[in-house]
């Protein structure tokens, strides 16, 4: 009975303690969310607004899931664009339709709000941005000087063109995760020139999408012009020749002989045992 | 014709040989129950894809390869348990040996299953085999499994010829035609001739040898699958060795337990006597000791190195995981230690509930091996859920446990139909004053 009490009280004061960290975690919080608001012109000429809800925590970001996101427009008289709901990548993406005239203020900005009103679990959290639009052209050349990328970027003002000048511009390329930037450019008098790298690889043959932006501009935002090229170094998938080691083609002879010695040794040992059951059967023949 | 003296051993050893009970059949169906219940989980899985189970981008590796890692160190303790009692000739080994033999060759058949559930895509299995690269722990661990499993059947199958061979040539007991039949072509024509006795035993003496090796080499390879990586917990130069003793205290936990349901449901309690279970018991009292003093080593460097990622794993065991941990590394050890180290306390039924304990705390050791650690990435994913990051097991999942606990009873209750749970030989062999 002695042991029964023993084990008893440990499970008990096991339980005590669980339960004392229990309430410690249990109290209701209200979590602070975080919220992150971008546009994007894309080379659709598509305006997306794009608001991102997560939590900080100690190994990252974590999204959450099923918020809804409230989009407004026009900063004097907040006119509501629509609601979008959080996907599980915590990601609210509206697309502004084309016929939509969006209002300008003075400065000839838009603005753009988004807002998340807040629920029994994550506080109220919202963002703003107010940017100009800009229209971008990209055009690709192959010239004696290289290859040569051409962009013309524009604003409309009170009706008139004016040229985008004293602004830089940067060349990317998609990878597996995100862009890679491989150059950058500078506006003068609405038209930049930017060299495109030759070392930039492709795949089998050499193509790969060129993308010119204004990425996270302050008065630009995120705007874009892609255009899809040769211009890749072809990428091969042929494993060059290497040499014996652990991280390559051909193991190292010593693993090689290591492990033929083991097995061998081993299944000679099973042989033996097969041959003596053999042997069994035939002296009890014998004996008969 | 193989004759032994003692004729009640042939009737008092082969219950289930000649006719079959209800505790038989009742627990024949609860088994069968419950494995339909893990095999319906395994259509959902297969139908429905791995997203029905609890695993996600970070934890790739959940219950299924806790499952794996446990039911393998099952049988490789059983194959050292046999293979060192058989050559070291224990006089008590004779009513607990063949309980060792079939907890390996059972273990080890059901083990590598959980890495099939754990595979999305399991189209691509045979490349293992077709493009093996002899440098990844997994081939080794391929290699090592087959070469155990066709190495414990053989040393099974050896220990069983001579009991094949008393079940064909008995009058005893009544046995069914059929089976007449099949011992006769299983007995290979033993009939117990001076040369045929010392071909058989040197047979045995030699596997038993090479199932001690080879349960250690493959162990050990299993521990490098995580000790060669260089992921926080996992990444231990102890791994081998403690995988190994880990393996050996939890084989000895259900052997024990293996012993007294059996001995319960089969009246065996004539030949398992408390003897066995003291000797069994304390077999488990010293790998407990060895054990506990693995693991305090192993979370000691871990802890006072405080490198950040072992710290950061180290404060999840403490936190999110503390009961487990308690119960795994300090209850485990420490209460069969104290019932079977106070003589006082030493009765079959304590050491049992010692031997549940330690196998209960065992299955939690692993599990706190293989999923903390995936939860504790060294590059932050951004972007990713709740769900990636907290990994908790599926109805599917524990379902497929339960399904691999009652396919082991399964195998063991056709194996009783079939062949006597404890050795007739061996019995009729040891010195009967020892024994009875």
């Amino acid at each position: 009975m002695k042991l029964y009490r023993f084990l008893v009280s440990i499970i008990l004061t096991l339980a005590c303690l669980s339960s004392l960290s229990a309430q410690d975690v249990e109290e209701p919080e209200i979590l602070s969310p975080y919220m992150e608001f971008k546009y994007l012109k894309n080379t659709e000429e598509q305006r997306i607004l794009e608001a991102k809800i997560f939590l900080a925590g100690e190994l990252g970001l974590i999204p959450i899931e099923g918020l809804p996101v409230s989009f407004y427009t026009n900063i004097e008289e907040p006119e509501l664009l629509g609601e979008v709901f959080t996907n599980e990548k915590g990601i609210a993406r509206y697309i502004i339709s084309d016929d939509m005239i969006l209002h300008v203020d003075e400065d000839n900005n838009w603005w753009f709000y988004a807002e998340f009103e807040g629920n029994e679990q994550y506080e109220m959290t919202m963002e703003e941005i107010s940017l100009m639009d800009v229209n971008l052209n990209m055009s690709l050349e192959e010239t004696e000087d290289g290859k040569m990328i051409y962009l013309e970027a524009y604003t409309v003002q009170n009706g008139e063109k004016v040229p985008v000048s004293d602004e830089d511009i940067y060349i990317f390329v998609p990878r597996m995760f995100s862009l890679l930037s491989v150059a950058e450019g500078y506006f003068i008098d609405g038209e930049a020139e930017v060299e495109f790298p030759d070392d930039v690889p492709g795949d089998e043959e050499g193509n790969l999408t060129v993308i010119g932006r204004f990425n996270d501009h302050w008065q630009f935002a995120n705007v874009e012009k892609r255009i899809e090229t040769k211009w890749g170094v072809p990428a091969s998938h042929e494993v060059a020749e290497s040499h014996r080691a652990l991280w390559t083609q051909i193991a190292p002879r010593w693993m090689i002989v290591t492990l033929t010695i083991m097995l061998i040794g081993v299944w000679g040992h099973y042989l033996f045992a097969i041959i003596s059951m053999i042997r069994i059967k035939r002296v009890g023949k014998k004996s008969k | 014709m193989m004759e032994i003296k003692n004729k009640n051993l042939i009737h008092d050893l082969t219950p289930e040989i000649v006719s079959t009970s209800r505790k038989w059949y009742f627990l024949f169906g609860l088994f069968v129950v419950i494995w339909a219940v893990g095999i319906y989980g395994l259509i959902q899985q297969i139908d429905k894809g791995h997203i029905v189970t609890g695993m996600r981008d970070n934890v790739v590796w959940g219950i299924y390869i806790v499952n794996f890692i446990f039911f393998m160190g099952l049988s490789y303790a059983g194959a050292l348990i046999s293979g060192v009692l058989h050559l070291f000739k224990s006089k008590w080994r004779a009513p607990v040996i063949r309980f060792a033999e079939l907890i390996t060759v059972i273990s080890l058949c059901i083990g590598p299953f959980f890495i099939f559930f754990c595979i999305g895509r399991l189209d691509r299995l045979p490349f293992l085999f077709a493009f093996p690269r002899i440098q990844s722990p997994i081939t080794w661990d391929v290699i090592a499994i087959i070469t155990d499993l066709v190495g414990c059947f053989i040393f099974l199958y050896l220990s069983l010829v001579e009991d094949f061979a008393i079940l064909r040539d008995t009058t005893a007991i009544s046995i069914k035609p059929w089976k007449k039949k099949l011992y006769r072509i299983l007995a290979l024509g033993y009939i117990g001739t001076e040369k045929q006795y010392r071909i058989i035993s040197q047979a045995k003496n030699i596997m038993a040898a090479m199932i001690i090796a080879i349960a250690i080499i493959v162990y050990s390879v299993l521990a490098w699958i995580f000790g060669v990586t260089l992921q926080p917990g996992w990444h231990s130069t102890i791994f081998g060795p403690y995988f190994v003793i880990a393996a050996v205290f939890s084989g000895t936990g259900l052997l024990i337990i293996i012993m007294q349901l059996f001995r319960k449901i089969y009246k065996l309690e004539k030949y398992i006597t408390k003897k066995h279970f003291v000797n069994v018991g304390i077999l488990l009292l010293i790998i407990a000791a060895f054990y506990g003093y693995f693991t305090f080593s192993d979370y000691l460097t871990k802890w006072y190195g405080s490198v950040k990622m072992d710290k950061i794993l180290i404060d999840k065991l403490f936190e999110d995981y503390y009961l487990m941990f308690i119960f795994a590394n300090y209850l485990g050890i420490l209460i069969p230690l104290i019932i079977i180290g106070i003589p006082r306390f030493r009765t079959i039924r304590n050491i049992v509930i010692a031997a549940v304990i330690a196998l209960i705390g065992l299955w939690f050791n692993r599990y706190i091996i293989v999923v903390p650690t995936l939860e504790t990435p060294f590059l932050p994913i951004q972007d990713f859920r709740m769900d990636f990051i907290k990994y908790s097991p599926t109805w599917i999942e524990w379902a497929l446990t339960a399904a691999g606990v009652a396919i082991f009873g399964i195998f063991m209750m056709l194996v009783s139909k079939l062949a006597p749970l404890v050795s007739i030989s061996e019995m009729e062999d040891s010195a009967e004053s020892e024994i009875l």
